[in-house]
């Protein structure tokens, strides 16, 4: 396993929702709200507001997203340099995994 | 619940940080018994960062107690006929105090950092192991009055008490009046440049 996965796993039980925060993100930058409204879409799962800042309060501390200036109270987020390659080796990462899985299961 | 009080849950420096951008998300999303859970978890454990040392994880030092409880339960032979986990029962209650102790303690020297910013921060650090010996003192004089306290290791306790303390007074002086001992300069030798 990469390094960069490895440091995903080391958000314990947040790692999830912090992948699912980045995958939000990818497209272009958020704010919370359209960060819960996107996840849910994607993944059918409504992340509550402390899961969903407690994700992004690990992801900021470890550099992998920034805030933008905003002029309300809703701050937008974007993935940075270091979050993108994260995200790019997690999900390489999972799709062997998928590839591997459907194989085996085609084979049973 | 209103969303200011729920926000009341974490510590201020988050607060500080991202209060409003979460009371905007709340206003519009609402709250559902669900979230009150879940930000009270969340705020759980965002003061479980506040108190933990930086790098040291809680798992970690639950693991901790429990391999030094593990020890322990073995020093005393007379619990033999006992079944072990309800001897091991003991032993997490007591332990459990000592790790209250700690967190109790640490949370003090967090409040006593952060009113003491500026002048008096380093009298804030004595008057903080201070407290942690006088917490771990309280738990041990708890302890011992539980049934089936353990009186043979006393001495034990006061090592890990006394070291707690020193380590810490050590930590006080260092910033009250400088390094307690004197650098060695690095010899020029060494750094590879010529005399």
């Amino acid at each position: 396993m990469s390094k960069h996965t490895d440091e995903l796993n080391d958000l314990g039980r947040f790692s999830e929702p912090a992948l699912l925060i980045m995958i939000s993100l990818a497209d272009g930058p958020k704010h919370g709200y359209a960060m819960t409204e996107d996840i849910e879409q994607i993944s059918g799962q409504r992340l509550g507001p402390g899961t969903l800042y407690g994700g992004i309060t690990r992801l900021e501390a470890r550099g992998w997203i920034e805030p933008l200036p905003s002029e309300d109270r809703r701050r937008p987020y974007k993935l940075t340099t270091s979050g993108h390659k994260v995200l790019k080796h997690r999900l390489a990462a999972m799709k062997t995994m998928a590839k591997i899985a459907t194989t085996r299961l085609a084979d049973a | 619940m209103k969303p200011e009080s729920l926000l009341r849950l974490y510590p201020r420096d988050w607060r500080e940080r991202y209060g409003e951008e979460f009371l905007a998300l709340v206003e519009i999303t609402g709250l559902q018994p669900a979230d009150v859970a879940d930000v009270t978890l969340a705020a759980a454990r965002e003061w479980l960062k506040v108190l933990m040392p930086a790098g040291l994880k809680f798992g970690a030092l639950y693991l901790g107690c429990w391999a030094w409880l593990s020890f322990f339960g073995y020093l005393f032979p007379h619990r033999a006929e006992m079944p072990y986990f309800l001897a091991m029962l003991d032993h997490v209650r007591a332990a459990s105090l000592f790790l209250m102790a700690a967190l109790v303690s640490r949370l003090c020297d967090r409040a006593f950092e952060r009113v003491g910013r500026g002048a008096g921060t380093a009298m804030f650090r004595v008057a903080g192991a201070v407290s942690a010996l006088l917490m771990n003192a309280a738990a041990y004089l708890i302890y011992l009055r539980m049934p089936h306290a353990i009186l043979p290791q006393p001495d034990v306790v006061l090592v890990i008490m006394l070291g707690t303390l020193a380590g810490r007074t050590a930590a006080a002086m260092h910033a009250l009046s400088g390094p307690l001992w004197t650098p060695r300069p690095p010899s020029i030798r060494g750094l590879g440049l010529s005399a």
